[in-house]
C-alpha cells in the first residue's frame, strides 16, 4: 500500500529510493539523458540509470520524460523495457531501467552475422507481442525503429524509448502527424493525418521487418517528401482501390504512377508467408493493415521453421549502449519534438481540449478517419 | 493506460479501505470536524474547476489533477506545502501528462487571476519557478505514478449501451463531477462510482416510482450493491454539508486551519 504508510514527505521516500541504486560507470551521454550502469545495493541487480538531464528547470519535467515515465510506470511485459524504479536527485530525473546492452540496429549492422530466417521470425514474434501489449493499454509508440529495440542478455528483444509514445482510442481528439522517424513513417502520416490507430506503429515494424531480411534500411527517404516518392517506388503508386478517398486530394497532390515491384524482386530468398505479412503489413489504407494480434496470428508465425530460441540468436561480439539514451542522428525536427519545453508542444498534439472536427483538410478529404477499435 | 484498471498502479497502489483512509485523515486533521473537512474538500475541487475553465481543459484533466492533490495532501499537510501552489502545480501536472499543455506562465497567470477573483486576502506571491519546483515534490509523492481512470470513461460505455438519454446522461455526469469533492477515489473503483452516480441520478429523476426493469439491470451488474450505496450515501452527506458552505469564508478558514497546524508544531 502506496498511501498512508508512511507518514513522511515524498521527498524523504525519494531519498530512500535513490540510496537503493549506485552508479557505477558512465555508459554514455546524449544531448537530453546520460546513462550509466549501476548496481542495487542489496540484491547487486544490474541496472541503467538513465539521467534525464532537465534542460529548461522552469517549466519543470518535459513532455519526453512525462511520457515516458507515464507510459512505463503502467506497461509491464516481457517484451517492453522494465523500469524497475524511479527517482529524482536536486533537478534530474532518474529512471531504473533493467539493464540491455545490446539494440537490433547493432545487430543487423553485424555483417559478420548470417541470420537464419528462424531468427528473424524469433525477433518480429517478440517486437510484435511487445507492441501488441502497448495497443492493448491503448499506447502508440509512435518511434518504432531498430535502435529502439533493446537486446537483453539472454536474447529477449524489448521495447524501449517511450518519450514519444501517448494513448489514443479517442477519435476527437487530434494528434500530431509530426512523428515517428522519418524512414519508418506511415503514409498517412506523411499526408498530415492528425487521427490515426496503432496502424503508425505497424507500418514501422514493417519497415524493420523487411530491414531484416534486407539487413538494409527499406525505405530511406532523404525528405519528408522524398519519403512518399520512396515508398511509391517501392511500393507502387496508390490507387483508388488501395485506399479510398485518394482522388480527392487536392491539386497538387497528384503523385508519379510508379507500377508496384513484385516483392520476391527484392526479397527473394524470403519464404511466402513471410512476404504475406509483410505487405499486410505495409498496406496503404490504414484501416486494412494487419493488427499486432492478427499479425501474430499470422501463418507466418503458424508454419515451419519454428522461431529460434532467443537465447540462441545470432549477437555481435561488441556492446553498445547508445541505444539506451535513444540519441543517434536523430532528424532535428523530431527531436525538438522530443525535447521541447512543454509548451511548445501546444502546437503539436490537441490543445484545444474539446475540438470536435481536427482532421487537417487534406486528411480529411482522404478520409483518414479510421474507424477506432471496439 | 494500463490494460485494465485491475492492473493499473491506481488500484494496486492508491487504493485503500475506508477505514484505512478514516485513520489516515485523521492523523493530520484531528483539530477539525468532519464538516469543515468537507468544506475544504469542496472548496478546493472548486477552485481547479475555475482554474480549469480559464485554462478551457477538460473535465478528465481537472479530475485528474483534483486527484493528484489529494494523493499529496494525504501525506502532507497544508503546512507542509501552500495548497493554492499545489493546486496551480496539479493543474499545470495533468495538462502535461493528457498531452495537452500549457505554458508554465499562463498556468502562473490565471492561478493568480483566479484566487484574486475569489478574495484579496489569498496570498500568491509565487513565480513560475516555483511551481516547476512544486512540481518535483507533487511527483516525488505520487512516486511517478502518472496515470488515473476516471468515472467518465464508464459511464459514456454504459450510456451507449443503455441508450441513456441526454439529459440524465448529463445529471450522471455532474453527479460524477460532485464526487471529486469527496475521498471516494481513494475507496471504490471508477466502475463502481459511475453506477452510483446512475443510480442516485435515477431516484432523484424518478423518485420512489418503483421500475422493475431498472431493478433487474442493477441486479444482473457485477457490482456490489452495497458499494454502490454507500458511495449513493457518501454522496447524500456531502450535499446535506454543502448546504451551509460559504465560499467567501473559505479564504479565512484556510489560513485559520494553517495557522493551527503551525501551532501544534
Amino acid at each position: 500500500m502506496e498511501l498512508g504508510s508512511k507518514p513522511i514527505l515524498g521527498e524523504e521516500i525519494n531519498k530512500e529510493t535513490e540510496s537503493l541504486y549506485k552508479k557505477e560507470k558512465k555508459l554514455g551521454e546524449g544531448t537530453y539523458a546520460v546513462v550509466y550502469l549501476g548496481r542495487h545495493v542489496k540484491t547487486e541487480r544490474t541496472v541503467a540509470i538513465k539521467k534525464i538531464k532537465l534542460g529548461n528547470a522552469r517549466s519543470g519535467l518535459d513532455m519526453s520524460a512525462i511520457r515516458e515515465v507515464k507510459a512505463l510506470r503502467e506497461l509491464r511485459h516481457p517484451n517492453v523495457i522494465e523500469l524497475i524504479d524511479v527517482f529524482s536527485h536536486k533537478a534530474n530525473l532518474n529512471l531504473v531501467l533493467e539493464f540491455l546492452d545490446m539494440d537490433l540496429e547493432a545487430v543487423i549492422k553485424d555483417k559478420s552475422l548470417v541470420f537464419m530466417p528462424a531468427d528473424i521470425k524469433s525477433w518480429l514474434m517478440m517486437a510484435l507481442r511487445g507492441l501488441d501489449h502497448c495497443h492493448k493499454c491503448w499506447l502508440l509508440h509512435r518511434d518504432l525503429k531498430p535502435n529502439n529495440f533493446l537486446i537483453a542478455s539472454d536474447g529477449q528483444l524489448k521495447l524501449a524509448d517511450f518519450g514519444l509514445a501517448r494513448e489514443f482510442g479517442d477519435v476527437r481528439r487530434a494528434m500530431t502527424s509530426q512523428t515517428v522517424t522519418r524512414w519508418y513513417r506511415a503514409p498517412e502520416l506523411l499526408l498530415g493525418a492528425t487521427n490515426y490507430t496503432g496502424a503508425v506503429d505497424i507500418w514501422a515494424m514493417g519497415c524493420v521487418f523487411a530491414e531484416l531480411l534486407l539487413r538494409a534500411p527499406y525505405l530511406p527517404g532523404d525528405s519528408d517528401l522524398g519519403q512518399l516518392t520512396t515508398i511509391f517506388k517501392a511500393r507502387g503508386t496508390p490507387t483508388e482501390d488501395d485506399w479510398p478517398g485518394l482522388n480527392k486530394l487536392p491539386m497538387g497532390f497528384k503523385f508519379e504512377n510508379h507500377p508496384r515491384p513484385q516483392f520476391s524482386e527484392l526479397f527473394h530468398g524470403a519464404s511466402d508467408d513471410a512476404l504475406g505479412l509483410m505487405n499486410r503489413m505495409l498496406l496503404f489504407n490504414p484501416a486494412d493493415r494487419v493488427t499486432a494480434a492478427e499479425a501474430l496470428q499470422s501463418d507466418y508465425f503458424a508454419n515451419h521453421p519454428r522461431p529460434t530460441d532467443p537465447a540462441k540468436l545470432p549477437r555481435p561480439k561488441q556492446n553498445i549502449a547508445g541505444a539506451l539514451i535513444g540519441e543517434e542522428e536523430e532528424e532535428p525536427a523530431l527531436r525538438k519534438r522530443r525535447h521541447q519545453d512543454a509548451f511548445e508542444d501546444v502546437f503539436a498534439d490537441d490543445n484545444s481540449g474539446h475540438s470536435e472536427n481536427t482532421l487537417d483538410p487534406v486528411a480529411k478529404r482522404m478520409d483518414l478517419r479510421i474507424p477506432s477499435p471496439a | 493506460m494500463a490494460a485494465n484498471y485491475w492492473e493499473s498502479s491506481q488500484f494496486q497502489r492508491f487504493l485503500l479501505t475506508r477505514y484505512e483512509l478514516a485513520e489516515i485523515i485523521h492523523r493530520h486533521t484531528a483539530q477539525v470536524s468532519l464538516r469543515e473537512i468537507s468544506y475544504l474538500n469542496i472548496y478546493f475541487a472548486n477552485l481547479i474547476v475555475l482554474l480549469g475553465k480559464r485554462l478551457r481543459i477538460r473535465q478528465e484533466i481537472i479530475a485528474t489533477a483534483t486527484v493528484y492533490f489529494k494523493r499529496f495532501y494525504i501525506n502532507n499537510t497544508f503546512y507542509d506545502i501552500d495548497p493554492y501552489l499545489m493546486l496551480s502545480t496539479c493543474v499545470y501536472l495533468a495538462c502535461k501528462v493528457d498531452e495537452c499543455p500549457h505554458h508554465i506562465k499562463q498556468v502562473w497567470g490565471e492561478s493568480k487571476a483566479v484566487f484574486a477573483e475569489l478574495s484579496s486576502d489569498i496570498r500568491f506571491l509565487y513565480d513560475v519557478s516555483d511551481i516547476a519546483e512544486c512540481e518535483s515534490y507533487l511527483l516525488e509523492e505520487m512516486k511517478f505514478y502518472l496515470v488515473v481512470y476516471h468515472p467518465y470513461q464508464v459511464l459514456i460505455d454504459i450510456a451507449d449501451k443503455v441508450s441513456m438519454t441526454k439529459p440524465s446522461l448529463q445529471a450522471t455526469w455532474s453527479i460524477i463531477n460532485d464526487t471529486y469533492k469527496t475521498d471516494l477515489v481513494f475507496i471504490y473503483p471508477p466502475h463502481v462510482i459511475a453506477v452510483a452516480a446512475m443510480f442516485l441520478s435515477r431516484i432523484i429523476d424518478q423518485g420512489h416510482q418503483s421500475d422493475t426493469e431498472a431493478q433487474q439491470w442493477y441486479a444482473d451488474l457485477n457490482v456490489e450493491i452495497t458499494d454502490v450505496l454507500q458511495v449513493v450515501n457518501d454522496l447524500l452527506v456531502l450535499y446535506e454539508y454543502w448546504k451551509d458552505y460559504s465560499e467567501p469564508n473559505m479564504p479565512d478558514m484556510v489560513s485559520k486551519y494553517i495557522a493551527d497546524i503551525a501551532a501544534s508544531l
